[in-house]
């Protein structure tokens, strides 16, 4: 509030609402956030970055938990990709390149082509708050990955399958607690259909590549 | 006499030649550190997308590499380089009923210098022309593989241009309107004395 600081104390024009901090809208976060210095700002990105994750590996089902996962970031899905396509990629008998371009190009396009069929199925649901909750649902898929491609020779295939089979279970679970509160009642099947078998590709890859 | 004429004579030029190349002096930018990494992430990207492949010879991990520095050049120049160099923020934001709207907005007052403005505007629109150009030549020559990350290159620059411009049209448009306020409110004063 001080007369000093650079940008004063009217501090921009727009509107600013001034609520509960825990239920702020972007808005009033950045309103709050005008002058914080640079490393401020990246922690509180990482935060919400966790905070993400946290709400994948324990889904919850109620609604209005999920309202705070609207705050949509692309980092999370984009780390989460690169660090799948490097797994899959480092202990594979195919190129990794063509591995990389291929986890990218199905885990990026596949979550756009889910969203445009949740938004043409009358579902309302912002195009990349859907491509996020998608992309962190990867996570536990991401985490199998790593366990069976560092452990390898501990494990036989059946328990290889067990393990993916857990993790597309749990990704699948997660990412239906969000989604199919924003969809149709009526076409629930048919948008959700789509979810399922993006996983069941993804983890297709763990298990056999 | 004629030397000292000279002397005099090659005085103003000089100044003038001085001026002109200060506008791009970082160490004279009021955040000079800011506009260095503004630069730093968008050079990153472009050697690492041209010459990575002479120093690491796993592909993964060239572009593993280039997708960070691309995802780097955005957030830095979005989130930070924006606000301290040239006072202008963009996000998205949600209305109470879940609709998601997008905001474009500028700072009252702010310690900007003309020298933070011109490096920010100057090498974001010289990087987004340049990675255009990248994706033309290899759209061309179809290598596909560098397309994608040329085109990823190409696609958050422009994202970023885009942002910025709208911002600052609502700048203008803000400026303009404190001027028309003023202006009326001079013209009421005036009207009642």
């Amino acid at each position: 509030m001080t007369d000093n600081h650079p940008f004063g104390s009217g501090m921009f024009q727009g509107q600013a609402k001034f609520v509960d901090y825990a239920h702020m809208n972007q808005q009033e976060v950045q309103v709050n956030t005008l002058d914080e210095p640079v490393l401020d700002t990246l922690l509180r990105d990482i935060n919400m970055i966790l905070y993400k994750l946290s709400y994948v590996i324990i889904p919850r089902m109620k609604e209005t938990q999920g309202r705070k996962l609207r705050n949509w970031d692309l980092w999370g899905p984009l780390l989460l990709s690169l660090l799948l396509a490097m797994t899959l990629g480092i202990n594979s008998n195919q190129s990794s390149d063509t591995i990389f371009g291929t986890i990218f190009i199905i885990m990026w396009g596949g979550s756009a082509v889910i969203t445009v069929n949740a938004k043409l199925l009358g579902g309302q649901v912002s195009f990349f708050q859907s491509v996020c909750v998608l992309g962190y649902c990867v996570f536990p898929i991401n985490v199998a990955a790593v366990v069976i491609t560092f452990l390898q020779s501990y494990f036989g295939f059946f328990l290889r399958l067990i393990i993916v089979g857990v993790a597309f279970l749990w990704s699948t679970f997660s990412s239906l607690s969000f989604m199919s509160s924003m969809m149709n009642e009526e076409k629930k099947v048919i948008s959700v259909y789509p979810i399922f078998l993006f996983y069941m590709f993804l983890s297709w890859f763990c298990i056999f590549i | 006499m004629n030397s000292k004429n000279e002397g005099i004579e090659m005085k103003p030029i000089l100044k003038q030649d001085r001026e002109e190349i200060s506008k791009y002096d970082i160490t004279k930018a009021a955040h000079p550190g800011i506009c260095f990494f503004h630069i730093f992430f968008k050079f990153c990207a472009f050697f690492s997308y041209l010459f990575l492949g002479l120093i690491i010879s796993s592909t993964l991990f060239q572009y593993i590499l280039i997708m960070i520095f691309h995802s780097f050049d955005f957030y830095t120049v979005k989130n930070i380089t924006g606000k301290f160099l040239v006072g202008l923020r963009w996000y998205s934001d949600f209305t109470p009923k879940g609709d998601e709207i997008w905001r474009f907005e500028c700072f009252d007052k702010c310690k900007r210098s003309k020298i933070d403005s011109s490096v920010f505007w100057t090498f974001q629109f010289g990087a987004s022309c340049a990675w255009a150009f990248f994706v033309f030549t290899n759209v061309l020559s179809f290598e596909f593989v560098d397309i994608i990350f040329a085109g990823i290159g190409a696609s958050l620059s422009w994202i970023n241009l885009w942002g910025f411009y709208k911002c600052s049209k609502d700048q203008q448009r803000k400026m303009k309107g404190v001027q028309s306020y003023l202006t009326k409110k001079g013209l009421q004063m005036a009207v009642q004395s």
